[in-house]
Parts: C-alpha cells; sequence; structure tokens
C-alpha cells in the first residue's frame, strides 16, 4: 500500500479527466452514428507522430511530435466531414472503417523506414500507469478549453448530430460544423490515446453513453449518468488492477465491459412484462454459459498438456543433439556442433568436461598433458614435486620449455626451480631464449636421478 | 555503323559497372553486433549483411519480402542458435535455400560452445518471454565475442576451406584484440589468453590479480583495458529493463537486484513498480540501465519515483551514435554507467 497514491493517484486524476469530456462526445458519437470514429482517429493522429519520426524527430513525447499527430487529426476531421453524404447508401461507417484500416496499414510502412515500432504498439494499450502530472496538466488545460468551446456552441453540435436533414434545410453549413465539431473531437482523442491507449479512450467514449441511453432519454441526465458510471468504473477498476496487480488499462476496459452488462442484464429483468420469465431466462443463460466454460476449461487443459509434451521432448532432443554432436541446440561440448565432422578441434572455454567414465587414476604426466591453462599445469607440477620428486622436475622442465608458457608462470616455476634444486640455473623469466639455462637444469636432474 | 556504336556503348558500360569480387561469400547474419564480427575473420572474402538493427528488439522482428530474398541468396547464415530469433527459421523455410537449414553446412549457431546463463527449469509461456536455451543476448560479453568469432571462422572455413589459413589468422588476431581491450596488453603478456580468459569466465579473475605479486608489484595493478577502466563498477547495484546484460554485468562483476519487467517481455503492473521503488529504496540502487528499444519515458518516470540515474543505451551494434563495431560497444558502455554512478553519488 505504501506506494499506492504515489503510482495510482496521477493515473487516476487521467481517468477523471478522460470520463470529463469522453462521457459527454461519447453521447455525439452515438447519436452519429459513427461508433468508430475515434479509433479512426486516433490512428490518423498515431500515423502523424510517425511521419513525424520519418521527418527526424524520434522524440514522441515532444511537442512537435504532437503538432505532426494534430494536423494529421485536422486533415482527419475534413475527411470525416466530407465524407458524410446526404444521401445515406453508403454508411458513414464503413468510411470511417476504412480509414482507419488503411491509416494502420500506412503507419506500418511508415515504421519500416524508421525507428519506433514502439509507440505504435502503445498507441492499442497506452501507457495510462506511466502517465505524468505534468501530462495530467496539459489535459485538463485542454479539455478545459475543449469543453467550454463544446459548451457555448452545445445547441448547434447537438442539433447537427441529431438532425443533420433539418439542418441542412434550415440552410447551416453542415460540412463546417460537422468539420469544427471532428476538429474539436480529434484533438480530445489525440490527447487521449497518447497516455490512455485506443481501447480505453473507445470504452470512455461508448460505455457511459450506451449505460445511459439504456436508462434516460434526456440528454442532460444522460450525461450525469455517463460521468456517474465513469467515476465508479474509473475508481474501482483501477483499485482491481492495483490489488490483483494486472495492467491499469485493460483492467479498467475490462471492468466496464462487466458494468455494462449487469446494468442491461438488470434493465433485461426489470423491464419485462413477467419477471418470472425474465428470471428463467437469465437463469438458463446463466447455465449454458457455465457448460460452454466447462467444456473449454476440460478441452483446454488436455491441449495444454499435448502442447507442454511436445516442448518437453523438443528439449530433450537438445540433450540428445549434445551428447551426440549433431544437432545445433548443443550445449557446449564443442565450439560449434559441425566442428567434430571437419575434425577442427577448439578449446573449451567454459563448456563443462563430458561426463567421464569412472577412470583408473591418471598419472601426473597425463594430468600435466590434459592441463588446458598455465594455471591448471603448474598446479600439477606442484602435486607432483610434492608426491613424485622425480616426475616433478621433469614436468617442471617440460613447464619452463614450453613457449606457450606465459611470463607470470614462468617466473613461478622459476620460483620453485630456486626452492626445489636451490638454484635457478640462470632462469630468466622475461628471456626469448632460455636454452643454456634449461640445459643446465636438465643435466642438474640427470646427476640427481644418477645419485 | 549502329551495331558498332551498340558495341561500344555495351563495352563502356560493362567498364562502368564494377563487377563484384568473384570469390565474394554472402553471409547472413541475425545481429547487427555479429556482423563486424564476421567481417573482421572474414575480411576481403565475405560481404555481410545483418537482418536485425541495433535499435529494434531483437525478439520481434517483421519478416518482410527482402530478408527472405537476403537469404536466399546466402551462402552463410549466421544466427544466435538459442530461441531469441524464433522468426529466423520461418524466414529460413521461406527462403527455400537448402544450404542454410540448421544442420547442414550453411548454418552457423554462433552461441555453440558457450556457457548460457539462466536456463530455466521450468517451461511455461506464462513466465513471460522465456528462453528454454537460456539467456540469448551473448553479445553483450567480450568472452562471448570470441566464442562467436570461433564459431564463424568455423563455418567459413567449411565454406571456402582453400582459405582457411587467412580466417584462423583473422580469428587469432580477433582474439587478441579481444583480450588486449579486454584486460591490457601488460596483463595478457604476463598470463596469457588462455588463463585469463578462464580466470575471467569463472569469476576468479580479480580476486585472483589481488592475490599475487608479479616482479614486485600487486598484480592488480597491470590489470587494464576495459576489465581495469571497470574496476570501480564491481559490486554496484543496478536494475534492468529487460535481462539484456546478462553476461556484461556477469563479467564486470555488477549486481542486478531487479527487473523493471516482473517477468522477461511482460510489461510491469503497478504492484510490480511499487514493490521495484520499495526495494530499490531499501538496497540503495541509483541506476537504472535499459536497451534504447523500450520505451525511454518508463525508465524515465520510474528513475524518477525511486530517485535513481536512468541509462538508456544501444544494445548492439548500431543501437546509438557511435556504437559502431563490436568493441564500441563496452567503450560506450563502461564510461556510461561510470559516469552514472558518479551522477548518483555512488562513485
Amino acid at each position: 500500500m505504501n506506494h499506492f497514491w504515489t503510482i495510482m493517484s496521477a493515473p487516476f486524476v487521467e481517468c477523471l479527466i478522460l470520463v470529463g469530456l469522453h462521457s459527454y462526445l461519447g453521447l455525439h458519437v452515438l447519436r452519429r452514428h459513427v461508433i468508430f470514429v475515434d479509433l479512426s482517429l486516433a490512428q490518423i493522429a498515431a500515423l502523424g507522430t510517425t511521419v513525424g519520426i520519418l521527418f527526424g524527430i524520434y522524440d514522441t513525447e515532444s511537442p512537435a511530435s504532437f503538432l505532426f499527430a494534430l494536423a494529421f487529426t485536422v486533415l482527419g476531421a475534413a475527411i470525416f466531414a466530407l465524407s458524410r453524404f446526404r444521401d445515406e447508401r453508403i454508411p458513414q461507417e464503413a468510411f470511417i472503417g476504412l480509414v482507419y484500416a488503411v491509416t494502420a496499414a500506412l503507419a506500418v510502412l511508415v515504421v519500416e523506414k524508421t525507428k519506433g515500432v514502439e509507440h505504435l504498439v502503445n498507441i492499442m494499450h497506452g501507457r495510462l500507469l506511466w502517465v505524468r502530472w505534468t501530462e495530467v496538466a496539459t489535459a485538463a488545460v485542454a479539455y478545459s478549453i475543449l469543453g467550454a468551446i463544446h459548451y457555448v456552441f452545445r445547441k448547434q453540435f447537438l442539433f447537427i448530430s441529431e438532425h443533420p436533414d433539418q439542418a441542412f434545410e434550415k440552410g447551416w453549413n453542415v460540412r463546417a460544423w460537422d468539420f469544427f465539431f471532428y476538429v474539436t473531437f480529434g484533438f480530445t482523442i489525440s490527447i487521449s490515446v497518447k497516455v490512455a491507449g485506443v481501447l480505453l479512450v473507445f470504452v470512455f467514449l461508448v460505455a457511459p453513453a450506451i449505460i445511459a441511453l439504456l436508462l434516460s432519454k434526456n440528454i442532460r441526465t444522460q450525461l450525469w449518468i455517463g460521468w456517474v458510471t465513469g467515476v465508479i468504473v474509473t475508481t474501482v477498476g483501477m483499485s482491481l488492477s492495483w490489488w490483483a496487480d494486472m495492467p491499469t488499462g485493460p483492467m479498467v476496459v475490462s471492468f466496464y465491459g462487466v458494468v455494462l452488462l449487469l446494468v442491461a442484464l438488470v434493465l433485461y429483468v426489470v423491464r419485462a412484462e413477467r419477471t418470472s420469465i425474465a428470471l428463467r431466462n437469465l437463469g438458463l443463460g446463466t447455465v449454458v454459459l457455465l457448460l460452454g466454460g466447462g467444456v473449454f476449461w476440460v478441452g483446454g487443459s488436455l491441449l495444454a498438456h499435448s502442447s507442454l509434451a511436445n516442448i518437453e521432448q523438443e528439449v530433450s532432443f537438445g540433450d540428445l543433439g549434445a551428447a551426440t554432436g549433431g544437432h545445433f541446440h548443443g550445449h557446449g561440448h564443442e565450439v560449434d556442433a559441425h566442428a567434430g565432422h571437419d575434425g577442427h578441434q577448439h578449446a573449451h572455454l567454459h563448456g563443462e568436461q563430458p561426463a567421464a567414465e569412472p577412470a583408473p587414476v591418471a598419472s601426473y604426466q597425463e594430468l600435466f598433458e590434459q592441463a588446458e591453462i598455465p594455471m591448471d599445469g603448474l598446479e600439477v607440477v606442484q602435486e607432483a614435486l610434492e608426491h613424485e620428486p622425480a616426475t616433478g622436475l621433469q614436468l617442471l622442465h617440460a613447464f619452463l620449455s614450453d613457449a606457450e608458457t606465459p611470463p607470470f608462470y614462468r617466473s613461478m616455476g622459476r620460483d620453485l626451480l630456486q626452492e626445489k634444486a636451490g638454484q635457478d640455473f640462470g632462469f630468466l623469466p622475461d628471456a626469448a631464449d632460455n636454452t643454456t639455462a634449461l640445459t643446465a637444469f636438465e643435466a642438474w636432474i640427470g646427476e640427481q636421478s644418477a645419485g | 555503323m549502329f551495331t558498332r556504336f551498340l558495341r561500344l556503348a555495351t563495352l563502356t558500360a560493362c567498364l562502368l559497372i564494377p563487377l563484384p569480387a568473384l570469390a565474394t561469400f554472402e553471409v547472413v547474419v541475425t545481429s547487427s553486433s555479429y556482423k563486424p564480427i564476421a567481417e573482421y575473420i572474414g575480411g576481403d572474402m565475405v560481404h555481410v549483411t545483418n537482418l536485425v538493427e541495433g535499435y529494434q528488439d531483437p525478439h520481434l522482428v517483421r519478416p518482410k519480402p527482402s530478408l527472405a530474398v537476403l537469404l536466399a541468396e546466402a551462402d552463410l547464415f549466421v544466427a544466435t542458435g538459442l530461441d531469441l530469433e524464433m522468426w529466423a527459421p520461418a524466414l529460413v523455410d521461406q527462403a527455400n535455400n537448402p544450404k542454410l537449414r540448421s544442420g547442414q553446412g550453411g548454418y552457423v549457431a554462433v552461441s555453440t560452445g558457450l556457457h548460457i546463463a539462466h536456463a530455466p527449469t521450468t517451461l511455461d509461456r506464462s513466465e513471460g518471454d522465456v528462453h528454454i536455451f537460456g539467456n540469448p543476448h551473448i553479445h553483450t560479453s567480450p568472452l562471448n565475442g570470441k566464442v562467436i568469432a570461433q564459431n564463424i571462422a568455423v563455418g567459413l572455413k567449411r565454406l571456402d576451406p582453400p582459405n582457411a589459413a587467412t580466417y584462423d589468422a583473422n580469428l587469432a588476431r580477433f582474439e587478441n584484440e579481444v583480450d588486449v581491450r579486454l584486460f591490457g596488453k601488460e596483463l595478457v603478456d604476463a598470463l596469457g589468453s588462455k588463463t585469463l580468459t578462464k580466470l575471467a569466465a569463472t569469476g576468479k579473475l580479480i580476486p585472483f590479480l589481488e592475490s599475487q605479486q608479479y616482479k614486485g608489484q600487486p598484480m592488480i595493478d597491470l590489470l587494464g583495458g576495459w576489465m581495469g577502466q571497470a574496476l570501480p563498477l564491481r559490486g554496484k547495484k543496478l536494475v534492468t529493463f529487460h535481462e539484456n546484460w546478462t553476461y556484461f554485468l556477469e563479467l564486470f562483476g555488477l549486481e542486478v537486484v531487479d527487473y523493471m519487467e516482473p517477468k522477461p517481455g511482460i510489461p510491469p503492473s503497478p504492484g510490480h513498480i511499487s514493490s521495484l521503488i520499495t526495494n530499490m529504496q531499501e538496497q540503495d540502487v541509483k541506476v537504472m540501465l535499459a536497451a534504447s528499444y523500450f520505451d525511454v519515458s518508463k525508465v524515465k518516470l520510474v528513475a524518477e519515483r525511486a530517485g535513481a540515474v536512468p541509462v538508456v543505451t544501444g544494445l548492439s551494434v548500431g543501437g546509438q551514435d557511435g556504437m559502431d563495431s563490436f568493441f564500441d560497444q563496452f567503450d560506450i558502455w563502461i564510461p556510461t554507467l561510470l559516469n552514472a554512478y558518479r551522477q548518483a553519488g555512488q562513485l
């Protein structure tokens, strides 16, 4: 609970601000039969941001990037104002959907030439949880202005939304009013989608409007219903997101869906001519739903079981491959799985040694030859000197003669020599050629064994 | 007359168009970080193209026609080999180039032979972007760079046996350059590559150097290169966005306290961010590290709330300006981290 407020307060206030204007605009959207216009405008704004990236504006949070989004939104507003045909043979929804699909595809094409795939993903889900107070403040100011415009022109906007034909007959310039409406709408959407994502904005527009239209016919009442449900859903949804530890935006969206369903069911029962029949239907529906869910649950766990078995099989293939050295998922017994076929041998950098058969104890000579690095070699020499001095001296000679022994280990070897032989025969760890010293050492070993 | 003109024109055109060298092999690598290594080993004999740019998320690549075309014409395909590039097999299938199927000669898995960090014990996609064969961001350690180079050299020699000696020589040169840049020339001369590599890979290098004397001075004083430069970073704590730098952080001795993602590839939830901030405050973690392909604003926001310094940097070659070679990565990451800890007052 300690961080609840530091983390959740900005998103919560942002949501309340969104509820304020979106619940109202949603009523317009439903009246105009342009349900998906927000998706479409949001996608146009996103295309603007993407094109901005093409021009080198990489910071999608910057004002320059936002200007690109707004410019495209105005363009979108013009498109939607012009596409409202008086003759409604082609529903405007078809056109709106088309604009959405085309702009989304264009954005993918543009993004291909740029960096910044992530903001396209953000458009869908938003980053409500990550909203900053400065953004909340900007939204509050912008929405106050947009809200004031809608308040001043509320009668005109409502009239062209509800009765465009009458407006035409009265000689209104409906296209100009439509354009004005879509510009304010588009500005609202560009600001909200950046933070809340398309899904949440869509639900904030449409869900309160649907609930309100179900409950009332008066626009003032509808608006209040939208606001109240919006605030309740936001509060409960965000708390649920916190307690269940689930992503915030999707949680609020899903919860709004559940609330809508509950309201619809309650209304169905309350408004039914015969409550008993309504209740019976409701009960039947629940039973069917539970049965269906049961089938999914059983079927799903069966399918999951078999697919998990597949993965396990794949992994055991990987181990098998490593053991035979023929599969590219091998675990490190060779530098390359194919190296074995070519006869190349490479150093085992970190690979664990293959599990060896219990072998007879190797001689110091063998251990010395197996040592991969000088450090291990020197260790064998030391062990040998302690337990089998004769072998140890031979190995020390071999260690010092090896051109690949680095200077540090040569100087350690020299110290060992000094300790065991009482002299170093003039061996110099840094010298390129130590033949004289090594010959003298060899002769000394010969004397020792003879003696 | 006209035919003569035509012949002349054709001849001139032929002279103007530079012909590609005949013995050039087309090598296609997945990560941009493998490209400079393949060029180092292959020299003039190869032309290398990478499929994933440094600013892209290597987990998600949108297959486009050009990628399949590249693979169709490739002689050698160099991939990580763990399941980082889940999109690669489909692309290889589509390219219909039988040379490249895994198990064929034209395929090189550069992770072969590496000790792979964080191989999971449970297999379940609900754990997020889990790589069932372990952490695949192998190019973040210079030591792994040597293994990558060895694997590429094996592939090139298989493809072009007559030039095997050249590839071996280039490989030796590359390994030596990594050693010198990583440990400093003095130490490489004194201890040799094999010993240093083994000690560093097992995390024993620093204690070893601290315990040894050489020519009357503490051996640790000989340590140069990136390891020497990064000595002040040892034991420092940080939070990363994704498990991107596991190998780098392990080698240079930094401690990852937590990840911004609760599980790899799964976006953070409010509860996770809350416990992350608490965790950071309790353990006094002041640095957050993220690859440039993540959303910078998220990193900055959490860093702001936790009072930490956000570090956003390229994850692989091409991930940010100036990160043009395999070596540039470390030349950028280490000073950037040193700066961040200085800024955070922990250095």
